[in-house]
């Protein structure tokens, strides 16, 4: 707790305004109103079905959001495919499902998107890759295949994959809830280690432990609205909605 | 006596010995069937010594081999099994890259493409070969007559007793050039590699006056630059052998020259690759639609472009669960080459059938029928498991 | 409204340049076929197919045995319309295509002297429909699911009785589509539960049974079906004993063997493929709970395996039905036949193949896109195939 108040948060780097989105009858969200800063983590919880997947995605344009406005490190998210391209470059994904590419060597998930879109040197791309494999605590499983990989290690490859092209914001979509509960405590260590480090995270997530110790604020979703958000001192301790109140209790 | 029993009774409870036993009964079973077969058999001629003997019989195309009615019927079966062969090549070619065309049109955003396919392999999968096959030659047949008959110019000649198309002889310089052009092929595959290796070490591309090369588009306009330059400096490399109508005599119309197509071939390739290109339509989109949404959703999410999501992540992995059905609808491809025996294309089922109805010794020929495609099974097969091999060893 | 669907005609269609060559090559495409397709309606005569209905239909059967053929129209239709509203309701567009093709049917096999037959017919299927929709509502449901699935069973052996009883027509005389669609009835009936043993029998561990199975199965795939009918025009008399006059059998009984086998192996096959599928759990349960043999392949493992191969299956016996057109080489005449010769011998007729070929192609193409329908029907009702 008291590593947060030495954190600086900076100036306002996402913006959803009334954004709207359903799928076919059915309205996963009804207009989320909401500002990210830089430097910030925020994690997002609530019942499922509750939007909070959909939101996530529709920041990196994964789902198109119906009305509304998404502002993302200035660029208007829209049809427009040059600007799709600037923002999925800075936004960084973490998938539940792990999404590695399995024809890929470990090294090579990592290297495969800097070279062809950044258009690294394949060596520097090689030592980037390295470095991140380092920090998230898999170096000697560089050549190496996804497949050969414990669940755990591959989140953390996961994160590394999307680390590389250096991002500003990094999108987390239940990262853990697919891992058995062994190794959940080794992703939640990258996590953590990522949001000292000063990078704008947006974590969807049941990991109520480790959110309390890492998260600045917290968004509470159901049914397609931000019901309450909030400090962790200020949700958890004295909740003000009722449906918060009930999905707490829920969960603690 | 009781001693005997007790042994016998424990000896059977032995589950590995209830099984000696059924299989033991069925063997006998087997042999008594196979037995009776064989006295049955005993009966009919069973060798293929009359595949000695003089065939009599005329093949209407004939590939390599100048096969006359005074061959024997071993030359006509095997000039039979060289147009199997060269109908299953050429259909297995083009079947797969229509099938291949169709499939991808089939996932295409673009309504008209995909319509197109859909109707495509809705309507020509579920129409019997066999009517399909006289339809292509019906459709040859209505083609304008021999003095009618429709000629581009000198270049080609399409009438219904087929398409004639210029054939090339080698001239005085032939064989320079064609070693040449290998050499051609050869080092724009090997500039190819070096420029895509380059680009991949160096980052992005190599830059000459400020456009980028493509290293595959460099490699094709060497080739035919090379190819193209050789041509004019060794003057006529080759003879272009154009076909021709003229009248003989009789004030018939002929046609020579150039490289014959003929209806049957034509009627019998055109239904193949129509109908096994609807199968492999539905192969190769099943193959891309079954990769799991997440993986495109990464690519996506790391800013790869649609097409480097397509060659790099997509068609890598659908290449591994294509190549076994595809092997499938090849091996039905070369049995269903059988049915040319409805228009009258020798291929070696019906060469066999002539043989069978003229020399009465069914059995033994069918033998040989069955050992044949069995071999053409078999051979496809392996070099479908050689190319699975390569594509499933996992790497970039 | 406007402006978004303009933007989103020209995205689609134009978006980049490799589309907008796709696009224009389709239109071409599109334009060339119907433009051929239009030109052949309105150039083509009909005669061909009118006048020689009944040959297309049911071959050469002579005319005092038709009543057989009505009575299995009439039992058929009644068993297909009372079972499509009896295990589920249909959607509108099934509803529709169905009276569509129906309709066009009775319009082209309608003469003056069968219009009553028709009419009585049509009147069947109406009624056999209203009767199931109202029974679906009520409590009998069950029951009559029971005996509409009994009926099914009994359907081939009514059908061959109605064929043969009281000296009737001899099975050389059944032509047209009739035969077409008795060959594929019989090769199903009988291919399917032979397969069903012989892909047991490859998948036990004994090796002698495994081996002969297998051999079975390979041979028979290994040649193309024109080759063994062959074979059964030629030798097959040879090899059947002579006592009761077997080996004398007709053709058409000769053809039905022959498809029965070849319809077993591919089936073999598919259900291996199913049989592999199953998780080796379930059998360690079905061990665990002491069943025997019989009962652990016929309750456990068998309905799952056929479960999963469904769709595979209904592809199998589809090609069947395509592959009876191959008995031309016995020289019997299924529709197909009838539709080649017909243009070919009566003068009346000459160059009129395209068609007879066409309305051949049309009602091998109902019946085959009927089925595969059905199959994803039945796909999705079981939940197979989805993620």
């Amino acid at each position: 707790m008291q590593n947060k108040s030495k954190k600086q948060i900076g100036k306002e780097i996402i913006l959803t305004d009334e954004v709207t989105k359903s799928f076919g009858k059915f309205q996963a969200l009804r207009g989320i109103t909401s500002k990210i800063y830089e430097k910030e983590v925020v994690v997002i919880f609530g019942p499922s079905g509750s939007g909070k997947s959909t939101f996530i995605r529709t920041i990196n344009r994964l789902e198109p959001h119906d009305s509304g406005q998404i502002i993302v490190d200035g660029i208007e998210l829209n049809d427009d495919v040059k600007n799709l391209q600037h923002v999925r470059s800075n936004v960084g994904m973490v998938f539940q499902q792990f999404n590695l590419f399995p024809h890929l060597s470990v090294l090579r998930n990592i290297t495969i998107a800097p070279q062809k879109v950044k258009g690294l040197k394949r060596a520097d791309a090689d030592e980037i890759a390295m470095n991140l494999l380092q920090r998230v605590g898999i170096p000697e499983q560089a050549d190496k295949f996804p497949s050969q990989l414990s669940g755990g290690q591959q989140q953390r490859l996961a994160i590394a994959r999307a680390l590389a092209m250096e991002p500003k914001i990094m999108l987390f979509d239940e990262p853990t809830s697919a891992l058995d509960p062994e190794m959940i405590k080794e992703v939640l260590e990258v996590m953590t280690e990522l949001a000292e480090s000063g990078m704008t995270m947006i974590c969807v997530t049941h990991e109520m432990g480790f959110a309390k110790e890492v998260a600045d604020r917290f968004l509470f979703f159901d049914e397609g609205l931000i019901v309450e958000e909030g400090t962790g001192d200020q949700i958890f301790s004295n909740p003000k909605e009722e449906r918060t109140k009930l999905f707490l209790s829920q969960i603690l | 006596m009781d001693l005997f029993v007790n042994k016998l009774y424990i000896w059977s409870r032995s589950q590995k010995n209830r099984n000696l036993l059924i299989q033991f009964f069925f063997l006998i079973f087997i042999s008594l069937f196979i037995y009776y077969l064989f006295t049955k058999a005993i009966l009919l001629d069973m060798t293929l010594s009359h595949f000695d003997s003089r065939a009599g019989f005329g093949i209407s195309h004939t590939f390599i081999i100048d096969y006359t009615s005074n061959d024997s019927r071993w030359v006509s079966y095997f000039t039979g099994v060289i147009n199997t062969i060269r109908v299953c090549i050429v259909a297995i070619l083009f079947a797969t890259l229509l099938g291949t065309i169709m499939g991808v049109a089939r996932l295409s955003k673009n309504i008209l493409f995909s319509t197109i396919s859909y109707l495509y392999v809705e309507i020509l999968r579920n129409t019997p070969l066999l009517i399909q096959i006289i339809f292509w030659q019906i459709i040859f047949l209505k083609l304008p007559r021999i003095s009618e008959a429709l000629t581009f110019g000198n270049t080609v000649v399409i009438s219904n007793r087929g398409i004639l198309l210029p054939n090339a002889s080698s001239g005085d310089n032939g064989n320079i050039w064609i070693t040449i052009i290998i050499i051609a092929v050869i080092l724009s595959l090997i500039v190819s590699y070096i420029i895509n290796k380059k680009e991949d070490l160096e980052g992005k591309s190599i830059k000459l006056f400020n456009f980028k090369l493509n290293g595959n588009l460099l490699s094709i306009l060497l080739f035919f630059t090379i190819t193209i330059t050789t041509y004019f400096i060794l003057q006529k490399p080759f003879n272009l052998d154009l076909p021709s109508i003229y009248q003989n005599d009789k004030g018939t119309y002929l046609q020579s020259g150039g490289f014959e197509f003929t209806p049957e071939f034509g009627a019998i390739l055109f239904a193949l690759v129509m109908y096994t290109g609807t199968f492999i339509t539905e192969i190769v989109r099943g193959s891309i639609q079954s990769l799991s949404k997440g993986q495109t959703e990464a690519a996506q999410a790391l800013g790869l472009s649609n097409y480097q999501i397509m060659t790099l992540i997509v068609l890598p992995q659908a290449l591994r669960s294509i190549i076994p059905p595809l092997t499938n609808q090849y091996l039905n491809l070369t049995k269903n080459s059988s049915l040319s025996v409805v228009i009258a294309y020798p291929e070696l089922f019906m060469v066999s059938r002539t043989i069978m109805n003229n020399s009465g010794r069914a059995l033994p020929v069918f033998f040989l029928i069955l050992a044949t495609y069995l071999s053409l099974s078999l051979v496809i097969s392996i070099i479908m498991n050689m190319i699975n091999r390569r594509v499933t060893r996992i790497g970039t | 409204m406007n402006n978004n669907s303009i933007k989103w005609f020209f995205g689609t269609f134009f978006g980049s340049v490799f589309n907008s060559i796709v696009t224009i090559l389709s239109v071409l495409i599109f334009l060339f076929l119907i433009n051929n397709i239009i030109g052949f309606i309105s150039t083509s005569e009909w005669e061909v197919v009118t006048v020689n209905r009944r040959l297309l239909l049911i071959g050469r059967m002579p005319v005092e045995h038709e009543w057989r053929i009505w009575s299995i129209l009439w039992i058929t239709s009644f068993l297909i319309f009372s079972s499509i509203n009896s295990w589920g309701s249909p959607s509108k567009r099934d509803l529709f295509f169905i009276s569509f093709i129906s309709l066009i049917i009775c319009l082209i096999f309608t003469t003056s002297s069968t219009i009553l037959y028709v009419v009585i017919s049509l009147i069947i299927c109406i009624v056999s429909y209203a009767v199931s929709f109202f029974i679906y509502k009520s409590s009998y449901q069950k029951y009559f699911q029971n005996s509409l699935k009994t009926l099914w069973i009994l359907l081939l052996p009514i059908i061959f009785t109605l064929l043969l009883i009281g000296d009737g027509p001899s099975p050389n005389l059944w032509g047209g589509f009739l035969l077409n669609i008795i060959l594929a009835f019989i090769a199903i009936s009988f291919g399917f539960p032979i397969g069903i043993m012989f892909a047991l029998g490859r998948a036990s561990s004994l090796p002698v049974i495994k081996i002969i199975c297998t051999i079975y199965i390979e041979t028979i795939r290994g040649a193309p079906l024109v080759a063994w009918l062959l074979l059964a025009w030629f030798v097959l008399p040879k090899f059947l004993p002579t006592f009761w006059g077997l080996n004398d059998i007709s053709v058409v009984i000769r053809a039905m063997i022959i498809l029965s086998a070849f319809t077993s192996a591919y089936t073999a096959e598919v259900i291996r493929g199913g049989l592999q599928s199953i998780p080796k759990g379930q059998i360690e349960a079905a061990d665990s709970l002491n069943l025997n043999y019989r009962t652990k392949i016929s309750l456990i493992i068998l309905p799952q395996a056929i479960r999963v191969v469904i769709p595979a299956l209904i592809s199998t016996f589809i090609g069947v039905f395509k592959d009876t057109s191959l008995v031309f080489i016995l020289a019997l005449t299924d529709l197909l036949q009838v539709g080649r010769i017909i243009p070919e011998q009566d003068p009346e007729f000459f160059g009129k193949a395209l068609e007879a070929l066409c309305v051949v192609a049309f009602l091998f193409w109902i019946v085959s896109i009927s089925l595969s329908n059905l199959s994803t029907k039945v796909e999705k009702s079981l939940g197979i195939g989805s993620r």
